[in-house]
């Protein structure tokens, strides 16, 4: 089973988008804040991160350069409100796989999920 | 060698005249002052010895004194044979009391030309002023000439003659140069004294720098100048040279000023729209997280399929909870576009017709609350412009924002858009019924910092201009207190047509789905 770690200050979404991964039988963590991210990032290892990029505290930014640092192989999904495209060139500089924004297509998020855990087998 | 002035037989005489007349007064004033000297002292005349002492005392008094006592006596004696060049004189007291007080070249100028033309009945004067973007000289005001040659009057600064200018320094008549020059020279020279159909040249330098020069005809009557009057346009044309090289140096300055006030004006623009642009950021933001909730929540409900939702009327619901959050999503998003300018935008092919659409559609929830009306005059398939995008929609937003401001409640913006094939322009007219603009009031309606609106800092319009500027075109305003104001736009298309096909692939590749963009940063 893929293990997903959902990572949002907003704790409805997390919510919500653990029930559509269970739904979808995938194992899901969540996290509401950079540093609870990069904790469980270590105890759980997910295979997929779910970011968001406005957070209190550390930002999504930042645990993405951390978790990269940490284990390249974690694939990270950042997901944005609107943000600046020099935000975002900057998540793919450090190592994003991919990029969504909010309001979430959950069947498009899924595909994407999806295609990230097909690479991650490939790579194996 | 031609006589460089001709000498008429009336000024000889009045010079003769004159110096007789001040020899005698001086002789015989001085002799009665000494005679009565002598007298007083009661020295006795018989003697031969004092008479001679008297005389010889008599003409060193003279001679010392003659100088001064000789110009008063020619002023008085000058005016009443000589009226002319004592009006030449006043003419030119005048004309330089005149012109010391103007900064405007053009002014100064015509001022000048104007004058001289009157004073001394030349058939034609001209003033060139050096350009020093052309290197040029062009004439900027000249009297007696016909507009014909006026308009295309002016010499390269690689012209002999004004090489000549250079090395004379003093003025040069035309008659005067030919002996002195090699033949080749001199014909050069001619040529251009011919082009300019003049027959003296003054060169005004400063500081080494030939900044003009005026180039003047015979007489009408066809005879040259005398020396009197070269001699006083020679000492008027150090005046006129300071003036001028003031009026140039302002002129830079004004310019400096021009190019200060913009800057400005952007950045304190730039300042307000990296304001909305937060602004509009944050309430996208909080925006988004809530709609996020609501939208996802209908997803996650709606994915669970038969189990949980029983009847169609359910799952029509959910549906729309998810494609309306997506559009007000949108409408934020699009928010955002409007302000955020992007650096690869810098110069695009724009369609003016999709900015007016997207404009209107941006303000059209304020103008339903406002009662005001838009009616579009759009003509189809009107062809591209160059520019930047973001520079492009913030004038119509502007204009579009201005127009309902002067509105205020109920009235109607006609938005007129076509395309004038005979000048290859695109003309955008936004007319609306608002309260007007008096007409001394459109005069600095563009002007930065101007505005009738308290809460306004006055740039809108300002800026407007400036994009217009650099998008080559032109505005202006129409207006009629009490019925309305229309801004006129006029803007120049690209020539090649195979910019259209540029245009259409990079909408193509608009960066909208999240992959395109993926792709963009491998």
């Amino acid at each position: 089973m893929s293990k997903i770690m959902i990572v949002d200050d907003e704790l409805e979404i997390c919510e919500f988008l653990k029930e559509f991964f269970i739904d979808r039988q995938y194992d899901v963590v969540t996290a509401s804040n950079g540093d609870e991210a990069l904790a469980k990032v270590d105890n759980e290892s997910p295979q997929i991160l779910l970011l968001d990029v406005k957070m209190p505290g550390i930002d999504g930014i930042q645990v993405l350069k951390e978790v990269k640092r940490k284990n390249p192989n974690i694939k990270v999904i950042i997901v944005t409100a609107v943000e600046t495209d020099d935000k975002i060139s900057e998540a793919f500089q450090l190592g994003a796989d991919n990029y969504i924004t909010k309001p979430l297509s959950l069947e498009d998020l899924e595909r994407d999920v999806q295609e990230k855990i097909s690479r991650l087998v490939e790579e194996r | 060698m031609k006589s460089l002035y001709k000498i008429t037989a009336r000024e000889v005489c009045v010079n003769f005249i004159i110096f007789i007349i001040s020899s005698f007064f001086l002789f015989g004033v001085v002799f009665l002052l000494i005679n009565l000297a002598v007298n007083l002292f009661n020295i006795s005349f018989q003697k031969i010895d004092n008479m001679y002492l008297v005389l010889f005392f008599t003409i060193i008094f003279s001679a010392i004194s003659f100088k001064k006592i000789n110009s008063i006596i020619s002023k008085y004696i000058e005016r009443f044979l000589l009226r002319n060049y004592s009006r030449i004189r006043t003419e030119l007291n005048i004309l330089k009391q005149k012109i010391i007080t103007i900064l405007d070249i053009r002014e100064v100028a015509n001022l000048v030309v104007n004058t001289l033309y009157e004073v001394f009945f030349i058939r034609n004067v001209s003033l060139y002023v050096y350009d020093e973007e052309a290197k040029t000289y062009f004439s900027i005001s000249s009297a007696g000439l016909s507009v014909n040659h006026i308009s295309r009057s002016s010499i390269d600064e690689d012209d002999s003659l004004i090489k000549h200018m250079h090395t004379k320094r003093g003025y040069i008549s035309r008659d005067d140069f030919l002996t002195i020059l090699s033949w080749q020279e001199a014909s050069a020279i001619s040529h251009s004294f011919e082009k300019l159909h003049a027959n003296y040249i003054f060169p005004l330098i400063f500081e080494d720098e030939l900044i003009a020069f005026l180039a003047i005809s015979r007489k009408t009557s066809g005879n040259p100048l005398n020396k009197r009057e070269l001699n006083h346009l020679n000492n008027f044309n150090k005046l006129l040279t300071l003036i001028i090289s003031n009026a140039r140096e302002y002129r830079k300055l004004q310019k400096k000023n021009d190019e200060l006030m913009g800057i400005q004006s952007r950045v304190l623009q730039s300042a307000k729209i990296s304001a909305i642009e937060k602004l509009a950021s944050g309430i996208a933001h909080e925006l988004h997280n809530p709609l996020t909730i609501i939208s996802g929540k209908a997803q996650v409900l709606l994915l669970k399929g038969p189990q949980k939702i029983d009847n169609a009327y359910m799952e029509d619901v959910l549906k729309t909870i998810v494609t309306q959050t997506k559009r007000a999503a949108e409408i934020t998003r699009q928010l955002l576009m409007f302000t955020k300018p992007q650096k690869e935008d810098s110069t695009t092919l724009i369609n003016i017709e999709n900015i007016l659409n997207d404009t209107i559609s941006l303000v059209s929830y304020k103008m339903s609350l406002d009662e005001i009306r838009i009616d579009k005059v759009i003509e189809g398939n009107v062809p591209l412009i160059e520019g930047s995008l973001f520079e492009v929609r913030e004038l119509f937003l502007n204009l579009i924002l201005n127009a309902i401001q002067a509105i205020g409640k109920k009235g109607v913006i006609t938005i007129e858009l076509k395309y004038i094939n005979v000048q290859n322009i695109i003309k955008v007219c936004i007319a609306d019924t608002g309260h007007g603009i008096s007409e001394d009031m459109t005069a600095n309606i563009f002007d930065p910092f101007y505005t009738t609106y308290s809460e306004n800092v006055g740039l809108g319009l300002f800026v407007c201009q400036q994009i217009v500027k650099r998008l080559g075109g032109s505005i202006r305003v129409e207006s009629k207190i009490n019925e309305g104001s229309v801004f006129i736009i006029s803007l120049p298309v690209i020539k090649r047509e195979i910019k259209n096909q540029i245009y259409n692939q990079k909408n193509e590749n608009k960066i909208t789905d999240p992959k395109s963009i993926e792709h963009m940063f491998r």
